[in-house]
């Protein structure tokens, strides 16, 4: 379109096509900062930017063809052996055939130590520093004291209200036990086991009914066949509706990049498991997928220093786990949510 | 008159065409651009104190969430129960 109107033509048809121009300027102009933004960005090697891009675009792992599994697998092992400097394997291995895994805590043996609360973060990759991101847990709570006059004196607390925490007997004024009312999380006393307190580690219940999966938009959490809740933390958009369901609040959102120093990655990994997060994801207790698919133990079970902890097949009558169930005394927590956690405390 | 008419109709196609380009140019640059302006603000602007607000409010509401649970001791039929309706849920979920 020509600008020389000088008036006799059209005008609107010379004032657009200069309009036209601007815009067009205009875009050109944005396309180009913005792609050197996103360029400056990634300020890395091609196939690193090529990487990057698919794996910010790849779909659920659950729907890969077995191709795209490989292919993501051998991009997060390319990755985290750039990134931590040492060989890394992302295991892929599938969930094992006829099992249930279940576990139970000796609320009468744990010392409150925290052994169990560092082998999980040394096992699964969390954040050393600002913060250090624990899955595990460990309240403090004071000993009640049980007193059999007082057992058919007052009424039964309702279920929300003056609760009691463990209840042998009913219409008990005094605590049975202990209570979780007054339960602390931090604690430093110079010896532990302290005279006066229990102690209560709580962690993923790994529920076989979850609001977690149930609330997830996007099912980045699932319940896999094992009956651990596993998260794609590719795949997660990070909008924490899980962490706002979950009734034991045992999941942790990283709100920023987490900080794992190279010489304490862990290199051996499973794709649902202790791989390194990013910015943005959630993470949790996952019974050490990447251990207990191979057949061994979670970390912090092998950790414990007083034997307080059991891990098994619900599907064996043999397994230990069943066995505590059969034999030992053992206690609902949050029984009100109907969640049926697969985390039982148990005492002697 | 037709040819005026014509012309006219040209240009409002050509105008329509242009600015749809732009628009899908904008947004697909604006797409592409997100990565880099999304790490580049978020990580500068969160500074420590502010992220351990958030990890720090995580674990106080677990806290508070534990502290409204309890311990109830379950009966022996109670246990049972409890173990056919996990199995149970758990067949049903792996079939």
């Amino acid at each position: 379109m020509s600008n020389e109107c000088k008036g006799h033509c059209n005008c609107s048809q010379a004032e657009e096509a200069e309009t036209v121009d601007d815009t067009r300027r205009d875009l050109l102009k944005y396309m180009g900062v913005a792609g050197m933004a996103s360029v400056l960005a990634e300020a890395d090697s091609p196939e690193a930017e090529a990487a990057t891009f698919k794996e910010w675009f790849q779909t659920h792992y659950e729907l890969m063809s077995e191709k795209e599994r490989k292919e993501c697998i051998a991009r997060l092992e390319e990755r985290y052996s750039e990134e931590f400097e040492k060989k890394t394997t992302v295991s892929n291995a599938p969930a094992l055939k006829g099992v249930l895994f279940g576990y139970a805590l000796n609320i009468q043996k744990c010392i409150g130590c925290r052994t169990c609360v560092h082998a999980c973060v040394q096992e699964n990759n969390q954040s050393r520093y600002d913060p250090e991101v624990q899955w595990i847990k460990v309240l403090r709570m004071e000993k009640g004291s049980f007193s059999e006059e007082k057992l058919d004196k007052g009424y039964p607390e309702s279920e929300r209200m003056g609760d009691y925490g463990l209840q042998v007997g009913g219409n008990a004024y005094s605590p049975a036990g202990a209570t979780t009312e007054d339960s602390q999380r931090y604690y430093d006393p110079e010896k532990v086991p302290e005279d006066d307190a229990f102690y209560f580690p709580v962690q993923c219940q790994q529920c076989e009914k979850p609001p977690c999966v149930k609330t997830c938009p996007v099912r980045a959490t699932f319940r896999e066949p094992n009956g651990v809740v596993v998260i794609d933390y590719n795949w997660c958009i990070g909008c924490r509706m899980c962490q706002l369901a979950c009734p034991y609040g045992a999941r942790r959102f990283n709100w920023g990049e987490p900080n794992l120093p190279k010489e304490d990655m862990n290199p051996k990994t499973h794709y649902y498991g202790n791989r390194p997060r990013m910015q943005g994801v959630m993470e949790k207790c996952t019974f050490c997928l990447q251990r207990t698919r191979e057949g061994r133990n979670p970390a912090c079970l092998e950790a414990c220093p007083v034997g307080a902890r059991k891990f098994g097949n619900l599907l064996d009558p043999k397994s230990e786990i069943r066995q505590v169930l059969a034999t030992k005394k053992v206690f609902r927590f949050k029984e009100e949510f109907h969640t049926y956690p697969k985390f039982f405390y148990f005492m002697d | 008159m037709a040819r005026k008419k014509d012309e006219q109709v040209d240009v409002s196609k050509r105008m329509f065409f242009k600015r749809t380009v732009q628009a899908v140019g904008g947004a697909a640059a604006a797409g592409v651009a997100a990565t880099g302006v999304t790490r580049a603000v978020s990580a500068s602007s969160r500074c420590a104190a502010e992220l351990s607000l958030g990890y720090e409010s995580d674990d106080r509401r677990q806290e508070r969430l534990v502290r409204q649970g309890k311990l109830v001791l379950m009966s022996d039929d109670e246990k049972q129960k409890m173990l056919d309706e996990i199995i149970k849920h758990h067949h049903s979920e792996i079939a």
